[in-house]
């Protein structure tokens, strides 16, 4: 059984076997009611939840200097308490609950932050968002939500980004060039831990989206590493070789082993754009003066074409031997 | 979700012609592939037409030694569209995937520089508006695909947009706004020429241009309270009610309607016209069954929030206040909806 798809439709229109006034009706007839109705209680609740929290960091933003530290403690913490008693009341099982355990975990950064103001403790930036993850840690641990997990990530990783900013690079442990790569790291751990999660059968880990972002984020650390390399900005010939590596273990995983065609397509784009990245250095480097540089141009647009038709190709026919195995 | 036989019926049309589109719609995907494919293609074809605008510039000024490039790269610039239109049309149904990404980039970066040429010569953002508009409309007329009308047609509107703000254009907030108006209106009511790429640069046209010229440190020259925006997107906002209002049989569903219909109204009257306008994308993408721009709607809201922060327009307690009215709003609805869906599952 098939259903006809909302481009359909246009097709449908642009034959004019559907006329204009009646397309609306078409459009309500083609959509997929259960998918849209609960699409829209998530989006509703997760755009109200926002708006509230974001109105409440404002409302401090504005108000702040004026509080006295009892009354900051007060409202926080009140509110902080409100939100955990209201996430375990709940249940982490469901939406309510889960965005009650987000918001929770966000008071639990607004009232470190708080803590330091009041007290001038002198800490490190760093050290707070540490503490912050150490704290929302075993929440994290006990529920059951992609979302919170995906909370306690940022945490860790602002904290991750500051260690490097205002520690390990100044005391030269670590050179700023390999920081992007180190992210990337945590980035590929914490996908390779979702991956692991949803193989043992941790069905609440396996919604689509946490792939996808760690996916394209954790490239996109990897990507820029080697491109600082072939740049010259700085960097390490070693970038160039994880990228790689990335790019190879993730074909062999989304390919060959998950066969997940729009994970396998990204990939395919990170790897197409640093080819081009790679031709364009390649071409300056000879071309670079007088009128050659038009020549480079010329040279670089084929080489951008040639890469780019080849990403096309390459997927397109992919996507059609899939389809065909598929019946 | 319907199939196509009981559309046909629906539709009063025979159930091959609806057969034959889908058919059209397996070959189609397997000729240009899904939207992501699409996606990745234009970015290579965004970054090759870039480089080939380096080589018209740098052909004309260079190897013919001219001051004044203008018409030389106008020139080009109509040499590369005529060759990027004749690969893109002869033969339209047998294309290889290298062929047309040649041809659009050549067709893209010659509307980019004529586009250029004209206004370098004329010293006039109006004139590259106009000089993209032209190449741009003819493709949306007679060239098929996704790729090429995508870029044009936003590189058009981004340069109007480039000239609203240089020009200091009074009302600028108000005419990028109506691109939402005319973005709504050519999806709900599409007409028989394909217009979709055109129909979604223009419904981002005021987001991202507020995204682009706030990095460009010029992002107050586009927001501002405007009332006449307000007022058509709360008007934007009632008609998308209205057009889910049609479907609903159930009195439960009719009374969150009733609820929307206030919440849309108030959140027209409170948030600012960016924060309005990606609410409006939401509300859009879920009367569409859009995927697209539902993920796109979700990811500026995020943006649109995080940068709220900064808008110098209202003072830190008032921009607090909207949310948390808004944010209440949206829980109520939420309510609500949860409401209407436990009682009609009762029933």
């Amino acid at each position: 059984m098939r259903f006809v798809e909302l481009s359909d439709l246009y097709r449908l229109r642009s034959a004019d076997l559907v006329g204009a006034s009646t397309f609306r009706d078409a459009v309500a007839w083609v959509r997929d009611d259960g998918f849209w109705s609960l699409w829209a209680h998530r989006a509703l609740l997760a755009l109200g939840f926002a708006h509230v929290l974001s109105g409440i960091i404002f409302f401090f933003a504005y108000n702040w200097a004026d509080m006295s530290p009892f009354a900051k403690f007060a409202v926080i913490e009140v509110a902080l308490v409100v939100t955990a008693v209201g996430a375990i009341f709940v249940g982490s099982g469901k939406l309510v609950g889960q965005a009650l355990l987000v918001a929770a975990s966000v008071l639990v950064g607004v009232l470190l932050a708080v803590i330091g103001q009041v007290y001038q403790t002198g800490a490190d930036v760093f050290e707070l968002f540490v503490a912050w993850a150490l704290l929302i840690l075993p929440w994290t641990l006990f529920s059951r939500s992609a979302a919170q997990w995906f909370t306690l990530l940022v945490v860790a990783y602002t904290a991750a980004c500051t260690y490097s900013i205002q520690v390990a690079i100044p005391m030269k442990w670590l050179e700023a060039e390999s920081t992007a790569l180190l992210l990337g790291a945590l980035l590929t751990v914490a996908l390779g831990f979702r991956e692991t999660a949803v193989q043992a059968g941790f069905s609440w880990m396996a919604s689509i989206w946490t792939r996808y972002i760690l996916l394209f984020v954790g490239m996109a650390h990897f990507f820029v590493a080697a491109c600082a390399y072939v740049f010259e900005l700085d960097g390490h010939f070693y970038s160039v070789i994880i990228l790689v590596a990335a790019f190879a273990g993730g074909i062999i995983l989304y390919r060959g082993r998950w066969s997940d065609f729009p994970a396998f397509s990204l990939l395919v784009a990170y790897g197409g754009l640093f080819l081009m990245v790679v031709g364009g250095r390649l071409v300056f480097e000879i071309m670079a003066d007088g009128d050659a540089v038009v020549f480079g141009f010329a040279l670089l647009t084929l080489w951008c074409i040639s890469v780019a038709g080849g990403m096309g190709k390459l997927l397109l026919v992919l996507r059609a031997s899939d389809r065909r195995s598929a019946g | 979700m319907i199939e196509a036989s009981a559309l046909a019926a629906k539709l009063d049309v025979d159930a091959s012609l609806i057969s034959q589109v889908m058919a059209a719609r397996d070959q189609n995907l397997d000729r240009s592939g899904p939207w992501y494919v699409q996606a990745i293609l234009v970015i290579g074809a965004w970054i090759a037409g870039c480089a080939l605008i380096g080589f018209g510039v740098a052909f004309t000024t260079i190897s013919f030694n001219v001051d004044e490039p203008g018409i030389p790269i106008t020139v080009v610039g109509l040499v590369f569209l005529a060759c990027g239109l004749f690969l893109l049309l002869a033969d339209a149904e047998a294309k290889g995937v290298f062929r047309q990404q040649f041809a659009v980039t050549l067709a893209a970066a010659a509307t980019a520089l004529i586009a250029g040429g004209l206004g370098f010569e004329t010293e006039s953002l109006w004139v590259a508006v106009i000089a993209a508009m032209v190449p741009a409309a003819f493709i949306a007329w007679k060239v098929p695909g996704f790729i090429l009308q995508t870029l044009t047609s936003a590189l058009t509107i981004g340069l109007f947009i480039a000239a609203l703000v240089v020009e200091e254009v009074p009302y600028q907030l108000t005419i990028i706004s109506l691109a939402l108006v005319i973005g709504t209106v050519l999806l709900l009511y599409p007409p028989r020429i394909e217009l979709r790429p055109t129909a979604i640069s223009l419904l981002f046209a005021a987001p991202l241009s507020t995204i682009v010229l706030g990095s460009l440190g010029l992002g107050t020259a586009v927001e501002g309270s405007g009332w006449f925006s307000r007022a058509m997107h709360i008007a934007l906002f009632l008609w998308l009610v209205i057009t889910i209002w049609r479907g609903l049989e159930s009195r439960e569903k009719q009374i969150v309607l009733i609820v929307l219909t206030i919440v849309a109204l108030t959140l027209g009257a409170i948030m600012p016209p960016g924060g309005s306008a990606v609410l409006l994308i939401i509300v859009l993408a879920y009367v569409l069954g859009s995927r697209l721009l539902a993920v796109a709607g979700i990811l500026l809201e995020a943006y649109y929030l995080s940068r709220f922060y900064y808008d110098l327009e209202f003072t830190l307690l008032t921009k607090s206040m909207m949310l948390v009215a808004a944010g209440v709003l949206l829980l109520v609805l939420w309510a609500f909806t949860m409401w209407a869906a436990k009682r009609e599952a009762e029933k």
